[in-house]
């Protein structure tokens, strides 16, 4: 409740200052409405979305007007975001990635194995079958049998670049290496990209650089890397690594850092490759006594491989005879008709009679889904169908 | 023919691409594009007078701030830098004492040159300033351009033979 006194004592204070108190209390009762007014109106959500269109036009504007400068302004504080956003939200990002990355990579490897499959069938159609027959005796696929067959892992250049600078400090080639296009892929470039790579990786793997990143494709090949404080060694290689080229890349790393430790930098191999990269050699050297021992060992092997490989040979004419004749006589409608197999320079011939057409082209049909390595004959004429059936 | 890393700084934008494009390539690429992280470039040149072959690779480090010490890293095992400013800029050089601080910082006494960048459209503001650098850091300094090319050559040729010189 108001005091009569102060309502008395605004009135006659309002009378004084506009002439007319009640004229005065209307007019700041109207003030007070459009204040009330302009609050409604003016809600926060509205204020942002007018805002928003006045920004929005502004940056249209400047887009315009000058992108440059624009582009100069926001983009460092655009990749500064998005990399601490980056580096804050790991577990998020991951999470939102993965899926699409699966899919991304099972697509690229399905596509990858296909088309390694048709350059395999394109490249080597003779030694298929080969590797058919090597499939069949070993169990592998014959697939993997071709790609150690023609994997042809090569070393072609050897490089011992300095972590920081990547400058090249000795470098070697395999006598008689071909090295591709010289201007695919510059030296220089190469030790300055590895050791950017090297810099990279120490911050972004935390600390070990290329002491983590063992293995980098790259078109030109695969460069395989090991690193010492100060040294990092490159080697680039084309086609399938053997499973021990791992360690023998150590070998090499250990062989050349031990050289600089033992020698400084002076006693840089002048080949690098020098470094026998298959099984280490025994310490000292040959006698002649082993000398012939290994020669006798060779001559048997060599007699060995020929004895084994006609043995096989003839073991194998009999599986694909055998194989034949038991997809002809198990078929359901020859029971009690006369079936024989013969295999003669790479042919293997069916004789015998079979009850009608339909049967023979079955026969046929079951024969070429079997992958025999060799060509089959039918000499089995239409004997008609047994009376007793 | 001796080869050696230069590594090119300076503040986002300010033409390090474009500068060692030009010196590279001799081209001028209009469109302005970031640089994310390195590039690495190789050029091939011949000191005149001396007729010294140098094969120089220059890394072209990003302006924006890198994580991490990947600034620092990037800069290691480096013989020479050439720090750029855009004088086209109000106040271009904090970020250029920024980055000849860093470098000498991460290598000491190893030579570096000032390249002060769009010379085409603009010119020196802070003479004093660009004395002062000039001084501290014993550099000389380069009014260049990489839309006309000037200067350029000169710059690195400049840088190459302080390299030379220190027996690097």
């Amino acid at each position: 409740m108001s005091d009569p006194t102060n309502d008395t004592f605004r009135d006659l204070l309002m009378e004084a200052r506009f002439g007319d108190a009640k004229q005065a209390r209307a007019a700041v009762a109207d003030i007070g409405v459009k204040v009330v007014r302009t609050e409604d109106r003016w809600s926060q959500d509205e204020l942002r979305e007018t805002i928003a269109n006045i920004l929005a036009d502004a940056l249209r504007d400047a887009g315009r007007t000058d992108r440059e400068a624009l582009i100069r302004a926001i983009a460092p504080n655009i990749l500064a975001t998005v990399r601490g956003e980056i580096s804050s939200a790991h577990p998020e990002i991951i999470e939102a990635l993965s899926p699409r990355m699966g899919e991304l990579i099972r697509a690229a490897v399905a596509r990858a194995t296909e088309d390694l499959q048709r350059q395999i069938d394109e490249a080597v159609p003779v030694d298929l079958w080969i590797a058919t027959l090597k499939s069949r005796l070993t169990g592998t696929s014959t697939t993997s049998w071709v790609i150690r067959e023609e994997d042809g892992f090569r070393v072609i250049e050897a490089f011992l670049i300095e972590r920081g600078s990547g400058l090249i400090l000795a470098q070697d080639r395999p006598i008689g290496a071909d090295i591709g296009d010289p201007a695919a892929l510059d030296d220089d470039l190469l030790g300055g990209m590895i050791a950017a790579l090297d810099a990279f990786a120490r911050d972004a793997f935390g600390g070990g650089g290329i002491d983590e990143l063992r293995q980098l494709t790259l078109s030109a090949g695969t460069i395989y890397l090991r690193a010492s404080p100060t040294k990092i060694l490159a080697l680039r290689c084309t086609g399938i690594a053997p499973p021990k080229i791992e360690d023998e890349i150590d070998h090499l790393l250990d062989h050349v850092i031990r050289r600089l430790q033992e020698g400084g930098e002076d006693a840089l191999p002048d080949r690098l490759l020098a470094v026998d990269m298959d099984p280490r050699p025994e310490e000292g050297g040959a006698s002649g006594a082993a000398i012939v021992g290994k020669v006798a060992a060779v001559f048997l092997a060599v007699m060995l491989a020929g004895w084994g490989h006609f043995a096989l040979e003839g073991a194998n004419d009999a599986r694909w005879t055998d194989a034949t004749y038991d997809i002809a006589h198990g078929h359901p409608n020859m029971t009690g008709y006369p079936v024989e197999a013969t295999h003669a320079d790479g042919t293997v011939t069916l004789t015998g009679l079979v009850p009608d057409e339909a049967t023979r082209t079955a026969i046929a049909s079951d024969i070429a889904r079997y992958p025999l390595p060799a060509a089959t004959a039918f000499a089995m004429p239409v004997a008609g169908k047994r009376l007793d059936r | 023919m001796k080869t050696y890393k230069i590594v090119v700084l300076g503040d986002f934008g300010v033409g390090k691409t474009s500068l060692i494009r030009r010196y590279v390539l001799d081209e001028f690429s209009e469109a302005y594009r970031a640089t994310i992280g390195v590039h690495i470039y190789k050029h091939n040149d011949t000191l005149e007078g001396d007729d010294l072959e140098v094969s120089l690779v220059v890394w072209d480090i990003e302006g924006a701030p890198l994580p991490g010490d990947q600034t620092r890293r990037y800069i290691v095992g480096a013989s020479g830098a050439v720090v750029v400013g855009d004088m086209t800029r109000k106040d271009p050089f904090p970020a250029m004492w920024q980055a000849a601080d860093m470098f000498e910082e991460v290598l000491p006494g190893r030579p570096l040159c000032l390249a002060l960048n769009k010379s085409d459209i603009a010119t020196v503001k802070s003479p004093e300033t660009v004395k002062r650098m000039t001084r501290r850091y014993d550099c000389p300094v380069f009014e260049t351009s990489a839309l006309t090319g000037d200067a350029v050559n000169p710059m690195f040729r400049s840088l190459a033979r302080s390299i030379l010189s220190l027996g690097l």
